[in-house]
C-alpha cells in the first residue's frame, strides 16, 4: 500500500524545514518524521546530519525496518550514540532541529503531550518523553500532525509539556532552543514568527515532486507505515507493519 | 572471585516492600519480566518503580498489585493490558511524569553520590512545576539552572543477553536503543539483579570491551529460560 496524499504532503513539508547545517534527531515512534529526515538528506540538503534512534548518519532504510528493530539502522551507521550522549548534546545546544507530534500546540508555541481536559476531568496521554527538554533546548521545533482536526491547534494548551515561545523566560535561562517555529498540518504551514502577517502566517503546502514519491514508495516506505501517524491510514499501516515483522 | 549466580527466589530476597526499584529495558527488549513476575508471585507491595519507557514490566507489577508509584516519561501503549492505566486513573498508583533530562539527571546524581543534578531540561514546563523542582544559580556565573534531586534506588532489575558467573554483565553484541540507560539505572542503585539468557565464559568478558557492568557492581545473576527474556 502507499500512504495518503495528506501524509505525503506533510512529510515533504517537514523535509523542507531542514537546513544543510542542521543536526536533526528522529525517534523510533514517529515514522513520518523519520521519513522526512531521509527525504531531506537524499533530495534537498545532503549535508544534513540525521540521528535516528541514536544512529548517526545512517544509510537510508525502509522505515518499517527501523520501527520494528532500531538495530537495523544502527548496524550500518558510522556512529551510534547512547541516550546519555544525546541528552548531553541536546543540553549543549548541538541538536538544532526536531519534528514533534504533540496532542496540542497553541499560538504561543507551547505543546502538550501529557494530558488533555475532558468533560469530567483529565485524560492522561502516554507521556512527555523528552518534549519538555527539546522545547527548551533544541534549536527549532516543528510541530506536525496529519488529520489532527480542531483539537490539534488550540488557543491554549491544556497542559504545558513543552515551553512556548516565551522569549523572556528563554533569555533569563539562556536556553539554546527557540521552541516551536512552525506548525505543519495537511491544511498548511503556520509560521509562528509571522503570525501578524497576511493570512496570519499560514501558507498552503506544496505538492511533493515525482522524485519524492519515487523515493518514498521504492525505498523508504514501500509498505506505507508513515500512515501510522494518519487517522485514516492507521489500520492499514498497522497491518503492513505486522506483516513486515512476520516476514 | 565471588560467585554471583543464584536462583530467582534467592535474588529477589533482596527486594522488600516499599523499596524503590529501577527497571531496565525498553520497548520489547531487555525487560526483566521474570524478576517482575517473581516479585508479584511473592506478594511484594508498595514498590516505587522507575523506568525510562515503562511497558510490559510495569503492567506485570501493577496487575499483581506490587506498585505504589511509577516514575517515567512514557507508559508504552503497545501491547498493554490497561492495568497501569486503570490503576493510575483510580488513584491506586501514583503517576510521576518526568522528562528524559530529569529522569537521567536524577539517576546520574545518585550514581555520582551527589544530592542533585543541574539541568536546563524541562525549564518552563508544567512537568517541572508539578515536580516542584527548585531553581538554583551557578555560584560562578550566576546562571540559573534547575536542580533535579538525586533518585537513589534500592534495587535495579535488568535483563541482559549474558553475564559471567562472577557478575560481569555483557553489553548487547549490537548497539541497542537505550542500552546505556540500563547502566545508569544500575549505578543509581544499591543493588543490581540481572537475569540473563546464558552464562558467559570468563574469556568473553576478558579485556572488558563488551562489559557494561563490572562484577562488583552486581549482586546476583540469574539464568532464566527463554520465556523470561525481554
Amino acid at each position: 500500500m502507499t500512504s495518503s496524499a495528506n501524509a505525503r504532503r506533510v512529510c515533504w513539508a517537514l523535509a523542507r524545514e531542514c537546513r544543510p547545517d542542521d543536526v536533526l534527531v528522529v525517534g523510533v515512534a514517529t515514522p513520518l518524521a523519520a521519513a522526512a529526515a531521509f527525504v531531506a538528506r537524499e533530495l534537498l540538503t545532503p549535508d544534513l546530519t540525521v540521528i535516528a534512534g541514536g544512529a548517526v548518519d545512517p544509510p537510508i532504510v525502509d522505515i518499517a525496518d527501523f520501527l520494528t528493530d532500531a538495530r537495523a539502522i544502527a548496524r550500518a551507521a558510522p556512529a551510534v550514540l547512547g541516550q546519555g550522549d544525546l541528552l548531553d548534546l541536546m543540553q549543549r545546544g548541538t541538536i538544532t532541529l526536531q519534528f514533534v507530534s504533540p496532542a496540542q500546540v497553541d499560538a504561543a508555541g507551547a505543546v502538550n503531550t501529557s494530558r488533555v481536559r475532558t468533560g469530567s476531568g483529565w485524560r492522561r496521554l502516554p507521556g512527555c518523553l523528552a518534549i519538555p527538554d527539546t522545547a527548551a533546548l533544541v534549536g527549532r521545533l516543528v510541530a506536525y500532525r496529519v488529520e489532527g482536526g480542531d483539537r490539534f491547534v488550540v488557543d491554549r494548551v491544556d497542559h504545558v509539556t513543552g515551553l512556548g515561545r516565551d522569549d523572556p523566560v528563554r533569555a533569563r535561562w539562556s536556553l539554546s532552543g527557540r521552541g516551536v517555529v512552525a506548525v505543519v498540518t495537511e491544511a498548511g504551514r503556520w509560521d509562528l514568527d509571522h503570525r501578524g502577517s497576511q493570512a496570519g502566517g499560514w501558507t498552503f503546502l506544496d505538492v511533493p515532486p515525482p522524485e519524492f514519491d519515487e523515493l518514498l514508495d521504492r525505498v523508504l516506505d514501500p509498505r506505507g507505515v508513515i500512515g501510522l501517524e494518519t487517522q485514516s491510514d492507521r489500520a492499514a499501516a498497522r497491518l503492513a507493519l505486522a506483516r513486515s515483522v512476520v516476514s | 572471585m565471588k560467585i554471583r549466580t543464584c536462583s530467582l527466589d534467592e535474588a529477589l530476597a533482596a527486594v522488600a516492600d516499599d523499596m524503590s526499584i529501577g527497571l531496565g529495558g525498553v520497548l520489547g527488549r531487555r525487560r526483566p519480566l521474570a524478576l517482575c513476575a517473581g516479585l508479584v508471585a511473592t506478594g511484594r507491595t508498595g514498590l516505587h518503580a522507575y523506568s525510562f519507557l515503562a511497558g510490559a514490566e510495569i503492567e506485570t507489577l501493577v496487575a499483581g498489585g506490587a506498585v505504589a508509584s511509577i516514575t517515567s516519561g512514557y507508559l508504552d501503549p503497545a501491547g498493554r493490558t490497561g492495568a497501569a492505566d486503570r490503576a493510575i486513573e483510580d488513584g491506586r498508583v501514583e503517576w510521576r511524569e518526568v522528562s528524559e533530562q530529569l529522569f537521567v539527571g536524577g539517576l546520574r546524581a545518585a550514581a555520582a553520590g551527589l544530592p542533585f543534578w543541574p539541568t536546563l531540561g524541562a525549564v518552563g514546563s508544567d512537568v517541572a512545576e508539578r515536580l516542584d523542582l527548585r531553581e538554583i544559580r551557578c555560584p560562578y556565573s550566576g546562571r540559573p539552572v534547575l536542580a533535579v534531586p538525586a533518585t537513589p534506588l534500592d534495587v535495579t532489575l535488568l535483563h541482559a543477553e549474558a553475564a559471567t558467573q562472577h557478575g560481569a554483565v555483557l553489553a548487547p553484541v549490537e548497539r541497542e536503543f537505550l542500552d546505556d540507560a540500563d547502566v545508569v539505572l544500575a549505578r543509581a542503585a544499591k543493588q543490581v539483579i540481572v537475569t540473563v539468557d546464558r552464562i558467559a565464559s570468563a574469556d568473553e568478558a576478558a579485556g572488558g570491551r563488551r562489559t557494561m557492568l563490572a562484577p562488583f557492581e552486581v549482586a546476583a545473576v540469574v539464568w532464566v529460560p527463554e520465556d523470561g527474556r525481554r
